[in-house]
């Protein structure tokens, strides 16, 4: 017992040490100062306002953050993005691409039998522990999408399936 | 007249759907064929509802409070697919306990009668985090599975963990808060109760008491510890206190986690209690660890799972293990399959034939092969 609590501490501390969140500090800051903070962007990408940096935190964490850098690559701002406004708006038909702009990447995904597709699965915080799914033909075609609700000693549980 | 009663009528039926139209109805069912082996020639096959995670059927729903406060609600019960009824025994699934099987004095209070036997509780979230009341699971429960990358499994590891852990799944009249998360760091705390004193076996329900739990998630990995008393609260009587630890991590396909656990009492022995009639579970001190890992391969998951537990004040230890594959056909649908091999001491034996009906002792251990189907609504 003590070795594992020992270990969740030093863990839980190296860690903490590479940021999860952006903070109100880095309002205005370059983008260097964005990757020294929360680490590489998962995807970056150029918009009509600059550009759209991802830090998913996941499989394990519950957030996906999403940075906006203005015209002179500095943040003017950042979102929250796993929230159940945005799951709402993934509908059957969008391409996988479109699904990343809105709510970013899944980490946790599986396939399905006789070549039907695959799954991604959204752990998000919440206190009923719900996860969002989402069911994509082969052809990267949203099928369907809908929550999982694990709840009790299953919602610590990283992974597909019920 | 008749118009105006049929236009209230519908009236009353829209405001009713407008009223409705937050709540979700979800849950599982799930079957599964299974063979159960004991010591000589006591072994069974049949069908089974409750292998996996058992069926169950959910309530859920919040309020816009707006400001960012939510009304939530959440009612869940568990029924047994195999014969269609209700009672299926709370997250602990099979474990049917009759009144004959309590010690004496003890108040029955057994899943059975409840209505929403996995959870029944009204609450408020919002920036502050959220708090709940009502029947819902202790924050060592709730931990489990950080330690077990197969969690979500009642005939396996977890389930010996919680027997490890004197029971303690539920926390009946309780307060529940949750904070909100800061960096990937959440905190739980519970005060609890409940009805009965100093029962834990009977209704899987906690004694007065109190529990709390710190978690962190982030990337790769996450961990979590919890802890709580059992009793402690009440004036007198046995006082009970477990913790739960657990880390795990991805790496690429594959998943590992390892977690401990411990429990202790006032009484200074290790006093038995029973289950059913047959088999005699321990409390008194007691520590044990789990491991798990398992592979994902597109649309298939290989797990395995160990548990064992050491009991100070007694020479028998506890140990299981389980092999696990699940094969999934849709976002809802899941195939499963799983061996569990519980070792030859009375616990791992009494594991076994506590809820499949094949008697066994301290000399032979058991075996439990099944597989099945689940699908989520």
């Amino acid at each position: 017992m003590k070795l594992i609590s020992i270990l969740a501490v030093i863990a839980t501390g190296i860690t903490a040490c590479a940021g999860y969140a952006p903070t109100p500090d880095l309002a205005g800051q370059p983008r260097e100062s964005i990757i020294r903070t929360l680490g590489s962007p998962e995807r970056e990408y150029e918009t009509n306002q600059g550009k759209t940096l991802h830090f998913p935190r996941g499989p394990h964490g519950r957030h996906t953050y999403f940075v906006y850098l203005d015209k002179s690559a500095r943040v003017d701002g950042w979102e929250q993005v796993l929230t159940e406004e945005r799951f709402k708006q993934v509908m059957p038909g969008m391409n996988q691409e479109q699904v990343i702009e809105l709510i970013g990447i899944s980490k946790i995904t599986n396939g399905l039998a006789r070549q039907r597709g695959y799954v991604w699965h959204y752990r998000y915080f919440n206190h009923q522990c719900k996860s969002f799914v989402i069911e994509f033909t082969p052809d990267d075609v949203v099928r369907s999408a809908g929550y999982i609700t694990r709840g009790g000693r299953r919602c610590n549980y990283v992974g597909p399936g019920f | 007249m008749r118009k105006t009663q049929l236009a209230l009528a519908a009236v009353a039926l829209v405001a009713s759907s407008v009223a409705l139209a937050e709540v979700k109805v979800s849950g599982r069912v799930e079957m599964s064929a299974q063979n159960v082996s004991g010591p000589g020639d006591n072994a069974t096959n049949n069908l089974a509802g409750y292998n996996l995670a058992g069926s169950e059927i959910k309530f859920t729903g919040d309020e816009d409070l707006g400001g960012g406060l939510k009304a939530n609600f959440y009612l869940a019960t568990g029924f047994d697919a195999s014969r269609g009824r209700l009672g299926e025994g709370g997250e602990s699934g099979q474990r049917v306990v009759t009144a004959a099987t309590f010690a004496a004095g003890d108040t029955v209070a057994v899943n059975q009668e409840s209505i929403f036997n996995r959870g029944a509780y009204v609450g408020l979230s919002g920036e502050f985090g959220s708090i709940n009341l009502g029947r819902q699971y202790t924050l060592t429960t709730a931990n489990y599975a950080t330690g077990d990358v197969n969690g979500g499994n009642s005939n396996s590891v977890l389930h010996m963990v919680q027997s490890g852990m004197a029971q303690n799944f539920w926390a009946d009249r309780a307060i529940t808060y949750a904070s909100p998360s800061f960096s990937g760091f959440s905190a739980s705390a519970q005060w609890i109760d409940a009805d009965r004193t100093n029962v834990t076996a009977a209704g899987q329900s906690a004694g007065r008491g109190s529990s709390y739990a710190v978690n962190y998630s982030s990337g790769d990995w996450s961990a979590s510890y919890a802890t709580m008393n059992n009793g402690c609260l009440n004036s007198g009587g046995t006082c009970w206190k477990s913790s739960v630890a657990g880390v795990n991590a991805a790496m690429g396909q594959w998943k590992f986690g390892v977690g401990s656990t411990s429990t202790n009492d006032n009484t200074g022995a290790s006093t038995s209690y029973f289950h059913d009639a047959v088999n005699p579970f321990f409390r008194g001190k007691s520590n044990g660890w789990f491991g798990s890992a398992n592979y994902t391969m597109d649309s298939l998951v290989l797990g395995v799972s160990y548990y064992t537990n050491k009991r100070a004040a007694n020479t028998t230890n506890a140990d299981l293990w389980a092999l696990s594959a699940r094969y999934s056909m849709s976002k809802q649908t899941t195939l499963f399959a799983q061996h569990n091999a519980a070792g030859k001491q009375a616990d791992g034996a009494g594991f076994l034939s506590n809820y499949n009906g094949v008697a066994a002792n301290a000399a032979q251990g058991a075996n439990a092969t099944f597989a099945g189907i689940l699908h989520q609504f």
